[in-house]
């Protein structure tokens, strides 16, 4: 089970939200590979980690 | 998605260029195409199918799709296109979807090169047309409409059929509404054990240069993942067993049920037919009394008028009581001829004796009857004493064979009816053994759960207590620490959407099922529910003494259901389903879909028809609909106030239709 604690709660909306918008775009137009989805995935949750809210 | 536009080239028997506008207005969002038999409604149907999956299904010559009047036309090595292209919206990006297949004249014939691809491109925010990879295209338009829906959404009435009953289409409608997107984050995002994923790669990311224990701690996680991961499956094997072995138990004991009412009319039969041995027993023994009694009282019975009469005749005879009985005058006159008494005395003439018996000649016919009257009448008074209950006692044993008769085929006739009911019921004992044996399973497989469960925790307490060695040195770096997070907020939306992926699968079936009964209910004029399985087929039932039983489908209720289930799937695509749940709301797009339809009032009753169209338009956000004329006048005064477009087709030939 993660440690909730040392999260930030608005951070992980943030970046859940990201990931299903990248997701559903990605549906439409399969433009990006999985390795390529992966990637933007890591990138959405290393962008809003460091973000100071 | 909504359909802007359908361009056909040489398709069939639509020579050359037909392009057909469908209505995108939400006021006005019915396009019609009017065309009777033969005219090319189905043909139109199927120029989306081919347009999107490559696939058509006409009766004749489903390979050869060029215009047979520009193949009259082609000369050796001459080359034409068949050419379909839709453009349409989804999720408020344009695309164009097209399909196009080359024709040359080989040798003698004209023949299809290659199986044709599609091509899909897509505009881009600047306005810029992008193309989708090849490799793509097939996904992306499976995205925009499941090819396993097809059917539903290009919906050949005619055809209703032909629908497979057995599809599992619970994938594609869970794309449809949505899940796609979070079933493939959750993918992506994965798990510490699987290094191409998300969380895997943060993993590799650390840094554990030089640190054995740390990389053994990771391992130790690893590994127990990985059992982690076999344990849920087996889980997942177990709990499919389970449910399985109870939908069985489930089924037997309802045939047990069944066969408990079977039983105890078994029993009532068997306690019917050993009354009926009792009574047809008691009726022989009352008919032989009856025929013994008739037999010995009779005589006397019916010899009583006779001596009644008697009686009045011989009233006033008067009764002498000195002579001896039944004794006569032949009897005094051998005594006398013999001379000797029956008592020793000698009889002559003139002793005593002689005396005596000749005194006796006066009270023996003919001198004197009034002894033998005396005597008739102590016979007949004995003779006649039976008859005074012989009437009563035969009409009694009488009453009682009657009683007994009817009594009888009564039980005869419930015998009867029992023996129908049960008729062709099963043996029991067979069920009692098969729910013996299934309930031993599911006390097996809960115990199996049970242990699986123990070894899960023991995993998990594992994983937890590796967790801590690991991250306690690993933190010791500031890299490591970040990475530490950014795996702890990877997880954490792994876990959320891996339970809202859960509890929407649940509600999705529910919401759909509620909402294509809404729709359903508002369509037939009957007495029906749509009940839609684990596969997400649908059924109908009716109520019968209080059981749901699936009723047979006739033409016109299969296609009511359809026709609710595609709407119900319509209204639900459009609300937000799959957002609801999220702790702030994640807006994943809704999406409004279309219904084409080809003569969706074929063989429909007026009620139907009128249903049909209006509830149609009002739940769809586009209806496309191919109609004969006949069809459409019943439809119109219903629906005519939300027809946006309308086309005529004009059949010129049989191998030529043109679109006005």
């Amino acid at each position: 089970m993660p440690n909730e604690n040392s999260l930030n709660k608005k951070k992980l909306t943030a970046m859940t939200y990201k990931i299903l918008e990248a997701e559903e775009q990605n549906l439409r137009t399969r433009a990006k590979t999985n390795e390529e989805m992966v990637e933007t995935i890591r990138k959405i949750i290393m962008d809003e980690a460091r973000k100071n809210y | 998605m909504l359909i802007k536009s359908l361009k056909m080239e040489n398709f069939r028997q639509f020579k050359g260029t037909t392009k057909v506008d469908f209505s995108c207005d939400p006021e006005r969002n019915v396009t019609i195409i009017l065309g009777d038999n033969t005219f090319g409604k189905t043909t139109l149907l199927q120029a989306f199918n081919w347009c999107f999956y490559g696939k058509v299904t006409f009766n004749q010559n489903p390979d050869f799709l060029l215009n047979f009047e520009i193949v009259a036309e082609m000369m050796p090595g001459d080359s034409k296109n068949v050419e379909v292209e839709i453009t349409l919206i989804h999720e408020e990006t344009e695309y164009v979807i097209s399909r196009l297949q080359r024709y040359t004249f080989h040798g003698e014939s004209v023949k299809g090169e290659h199986y044709p691809q599609a091509k899909v491109s897509y505009k881009q925010p600047d306005g810029q047309m992008e193309s989708v990879k090849d490799v793509q295209v097939a996904n992306v338009i499976n995205n925009i409409l499941p090819e396993e829906l097809s059917s539903y959404f290009f919906f050949d009435t005619e055809r209703v059929n032909s629908i497979s009953t057995r599809k599992d289409v619970a994938d594609a409608v869970k794309g449809l509404l949505g899940l796609s997107t979070i079933d493939s984050a959750i993918r992506r995002l994965g798990k510490r054990s699987a290094k191409t994923t998300v969380i895997g790669k943060f993993y590799s990311d650390m840094d554990m240069d030089g640190d054995a224990k740390a990389q053994d701690a990771l391992n130790k996680i690893q590994t127990a993942e990985e059992k982690r991961n076999i344990i849920y499956e087996q889980l997942d094997e177990n709990a499919s067993q389970i449910k399985h072995y109870e939908g069985r138990k489930e089924q037997l004991y309802d045939i047990l049920r069944d066969n408990q009412t079977t039983a105890s009319l078994q029993k009532k039969k068997e306690e019917l037919e050993s009354i009926i041995l009792e009574d047809q027993r008691a009726l022989e023994d009352t008919s032989r009394s009856y025929f013994k009694e008739f037999s010995y009282g009779s005589l006397a019975f019916f010899a009583q008028p006779l001596i009644s009469k008697t009686k009045v005749f011989l009233k006033e005879v008067k009764v002498d009581d000195k002579g001896i009985r039944d004794l006569t005058k032949p009897t005094i006159m051998e005594l006398i001829k013999r001379g000797r008494c029956i008592c020793g005395n000698e009889v002559f003439e003139g002793n005593d004796a002689y005396k005596h018996l000749m005194e006796e000649l006066a009270y023996v016919p003919p001198e004197s009857i009034g002894n033998t009257v005396r005597h008739y009448r102590e016979k007949i008074n004995s003779f006649s004493k039976p008859a005074e209950r012989t009437f009563e006692s035969l009409t009694e044993r009488y009453e009682s064979i009657l009683r007994l008769k009817t009594r009888i085929q009564e039980r005869k006739d419930e015998v009867s009816e029992i023996s129908e009911q049960i008729k062709g019921k099963e043996n029991m004992r067979q069920y009692e053994a098969e729910v013996m044996d299934v309930k031993t399973r599911i006390k097996k497989l809960n115990e199996r759960k049970v242990l699986l469960i123990r070894d899960d925790a023991a995993q998990k307490n594992d994983i937890d207590r590796y967790r801590k060695v690991y991250d306690s040195l690993l933190a010791v770096s500031g890299k490591n620490k970040l990475t530490m997070q950014l795996i702890q907020y990877a997880e954490n939306i792994h876990e959320s959407l891996t339970q809202a992926y859960k509890d929407k699968e649940v509600i999705i079936r529910e919401k759909l099922e509620k909402k294509v009964n809404e729709i359903f209910e508002r369509m037939y004029h009957g007495h029906r529910r749509v009940a839609i399985d684990q596969k997400y087929q649908v059924s109908l039932l009716t109520t019968v003494a209080d059981k749901e039983i699936a009723a047979g489908e006739s033409e016109g209720s299969n296609r009511v259901k359809n026709f609710a289930f595609i709407a119900g799937l319509v209204a639900l695509a459009k609300e937000k389903i799959i957002n609801e749940g999220f702790e702030e709301e994640i807006d994943i797009s809704s999406e409004p879909y279309p219904l084409v339809m080809d003569a969706p009032f074929s063989n429909a009753d007026e009620t139907h028809t009128a249903n049909i169209s209006k509830v149609l338009p009002e739940i769809a956000d586009q209806v496309i609909m191919f109609v004969m004329q006949k069809d459409w006048n019943y439809a119109r005064t219903v629906m005519s106030n939300r027809v946006g477009k309308q086309y005529q087709l004009n059949k010129v030939s049989e191998t030529y239709t043109k679109l006005q």
